[in-house]
């Protein structure tokens, strides 16, 4: 190795084999396909499966903005490794196809707050909105942080919004005032409900 | 290795080196402080979540990924484009040439990052761990790094020095490979994402990489070029070295995957990692023995040289962090150490107790002989390596206790989520106490910079004071 040329050629080819062999290969063995299709039909039900749309899509956009995947992981590992089945994160593992058509995938690597996989299956959207605005506010919670400022506090003009937040105990606002969520409050909640393991794939069924 | 070349020849090199890889690490020194307060900020955040919760743009990710992306391309790069070069160009026995375009592509690379940090800090993040510098910032910096692979590359090319020495390996397979891992993530994740959990893998394929292949394989250089001289002893076992960088190369780069273990993959894809983790033991074994095994031969002579503290130090960290390698990629294992504290003690003992320890002893190697002056506080080149012992312990050993924990009780149904995470929380006042110390080491090297420097900041503060003076009328002294 006292060659320029040989040394380059050695590390070339290193990580060129390790880049082809698992990226390029892993890119094409996983693309929506014949053999891997986004369509099918189980057990007699159609299984279609999704991105995310609309405001659910806008909604993985401030997910990603922010960060909420510092914490939170979004994949449940087979019943049998680890507690995910058991800590009820979802009836199934979650595969490959299911993640398929989402723009931007977000696996995570870290799980200081529960896994998300299927968190549209735990909570309704007025649950989601109380647990942004104050965590603490449902359960006794520790080291949750608060995403208050996904809200706006104003004056109500004509009783309260229909989408104002129905708070309790301290939260209160003052009298004649409400707490709305902005924009990127609804998309975001619209993004976690979307957050669902609910059908069946070939290669992974739920357990009942 | 520079045995060939006369002294002249040694100062000649090191005076066309002198302009780039100061500006390189005076940029990493500057990076250094700022990701010293966000580290802070970021740990403390991640226990108290709460503490200056309420903007947007502080909230714990955010500055979590300014903390890591400061770190990581604004001290790692930094420095070790600086020190890269400056080894390559001594030990090719070769000056670097026009080094007006390093110094260049130093301000392309610096301010490319401050706007991508602002863009962090505003919610143009993107969600893969170091990956999260916002895309529209990434052609700029391809460039400046691409000058600087290109400017290593043709200094070894143009070598004067016939041996080629194992640093030399680890420089050139360092060039190649950051530039290339920056291309697949562009064109992989941002140009044309990836479909589905590929992204996943290529992130992490990646992040491996930037840790293992790029700013390991400069670390590695580091230790084998220091050891040696430091000693002034032969390095044990060089044989074996080819063998190791070998390994690394075409295994070390397959390691990616195997943190993906129990994830939605097909199965040979983290096998494959799984493979190519176990083999690495040939990499960490032989660079054991080469490294920790010279210092240890020779380590009656530690105490008395505050650089060999550093060496000595990153040599062993670098064979725990390959025990930790093998341990995570285990499935039993990581079964439990998936998704705790646990990664981030062995992602630290890497980047810091490997990578960042030895970047300080070649700081305080090099800088002396780049200026030609002596350092003006040489007791604190000690002083900062045992304040910067303290914190990595601190860091590590509590992180890995309490992500054992957090992994076993996660895995355990009847224990409330909420105790887990409080239970992690005390352990991670640990790496908070930690940073202060981590930063009062930092504090240490700057201050000793400055001191040494006093002659220039002096000449350059009276040169502003006159100006003041003349432009306010003052009289002449
Ligand atoms: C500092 C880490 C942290 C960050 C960042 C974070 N969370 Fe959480 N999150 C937690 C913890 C801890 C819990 C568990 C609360 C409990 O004990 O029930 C939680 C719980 C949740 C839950 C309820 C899960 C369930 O199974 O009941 C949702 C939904 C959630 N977080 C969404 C988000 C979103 C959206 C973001 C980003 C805007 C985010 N989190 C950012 C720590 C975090």
């Amino acid at each position: 190795m006292k060659n320029f040329i040989s040394l380059f050629f050695i590390v070339f080819a290193g990580i060129a084999i390790s880049w082809f062999g698992l990226l390029v290969v892993g890119a094409n063995s996983l693309s929506p396909s014949e053999e891997f299709e986004t369509t099918m039909v189980v057990a007699g039900d159609d299984v279609i499966i999704t991105g995310h749309e609309g405001l659910a899509a806008r909604g993985e956009q401030v997910y990603r903005a922010l960060a909420c995947a510092a914490c939170h992981t979004q994949q449940v590992r087979r019943p049998g490794y680890g507690g995910d089945f058991e800590r009820a994160w979802g009836s199934r593992q979650s595969v490959a196809r299911d993640y398929m058509l989402q723009d931007t995938v977000v696996l995570g690597t870290k799980r200081l707050g529960p896994d998300l996989t299927n968190v549209g299956a735990r909570h309704d959207a007025e649950w989601f909105f109380k647990h942004l605005y104050n965590p603490g506010s449902l359960s006794e919670v520790s080291n949750v942080p608060s995403y208050s400022f996904l809200f706006t506090e104003r004056e109500m003009s004509d009783g309260n919004s229909s989408n104002s937040l129905k708070l309790e105990g301290n939260d209160i606002p003052e009298e004649g005032f409400e707490v709305v969520p902005t924009d990127d409050a609804v998309a975001l909640v619209a993004y976690l409900q979307s957050l669902n393991l609910d059908y069946d794939l070939p290669e992974s069924k739920r357990i009942k | 290795m520079e045995s060939s070349l006369t002294q002249s020849g040694t100062s000649a090199i090191d005076s066309s080196a002198k302009a780039p890889v100061l500006v390189y690490l005076f940029s990493a020194l500057k990076w250094l402080f700022f990701a010293s307060i966000f580290g802070y900020l970021a740990s403390w955040k991640t226990h108290n979540p709460e503490f200056l919760n309420g903007w947007s743009f502080l909230t714990v990710g955010r500055v979590q990924a300014v903390y890591t992306t400061a770190f990581v391309y604004g001290f790692g790069c930094n420095i070790a484009f600086g020190m890269g070069l400056w080894l390559i160009s001594r030990l090719s026995g070769e000056s670097l040439r026009y080094t007006i375009v390093l110094i260049i592509a130093a301000f392309v690379w610096n301010i490319a990052l401050t706007v991508g940090l602002v863009g962090i800090f505003m919610g143009h993040l993107n969600a893969f761990e170091f990956l999260e510098l916002p895309s529209y910032v990434k052609l700029p910096l391809l460039l400046a790094s691409l000058v600087v692979s290109v400017w290593g590359l043709l200094t070894f090319k143009n070598r004067k020095n016939a041996d080629v020495f194992a640093s030399e390996w680890y420089l050139l397979a360092a060039f190649l490979v950051f530039p290339w891992i920056q291309v697949v993530t562009q064109v992989m994740l941002f140009t044309k994402p990836a479909p589905g959990v590929v992204q996943a893998l290529v992130a992490s394929w990646v992040a491996s990489n930037l840790v293992w292949l790029w700013f390991g394989s400069i670390a590695v250089a580091g230790l084998y070029y220091l050891i040696p001289k430091l000693l002034g002893k032969q390095i044990l076992g060089y044989g074996l070295a080819k063998i190791g960088f070998i390994v690394l190369i075409f295994a070390g780069s397959w390691m990616g995957a195997a943190k993906l273990v129990g994830g939605p993959l097909p199965a040979w894809m983290i096998t494959s990692g799984i493979a190519a983790s176990l083999l690495m033991i040939i990499f960490f074994s032989i660079t054991g023995i080469n490294l920790f095994g010279t210092v240890w031969k020779h380590r009656s002579r530690i105490c008395d040289n505050g650089i060999l503290l550093f060496v000595g130090f990153a040599s062993l960290a670098l064979i725990l962090s390959g025990i930790g390698v093998l341990l995570v990629s285990l499935r039993g294992f990581a079964e439990v150490t998936q998704f705790t504290i646990f990664l981030d003690a062995h992602r630290f003992l890497i980047l810091y107790g490997v990578f960042s320890m030895t970047m300080f002893a070649l700081i305080y190697y090099s800088f002396p002989k780049l200026l030609g002056r002596e350092w003006a506080m040489d007791f604190m080149i000690s002083t900062h390596f045992w304040i910067a012992f303290i914190g990595i312990l601190l860091v590590v050993v509590p992180l890995a206790i309490g992500g054992w924990q957090q992994g076993a009780a996660m895995s355990d149904a009847s224990v409330p989520f909420a105790d887990i995470v409080r239970h992690a929380s005390y352990w991670m006042v640990s790496r908070s106490m930690a940073w202060i110390f981590l930063t009062i080491g930092h504090l240490c090297l700057i201050l000793n910079v400055l001191a040494t420097l006093r002659p220039e900041c002096e000449a350059i503060v009276e040169e502003l004071t006159r100006t003041e003076d003349t432009s306010a009328g003052g009289v002449e002294s």
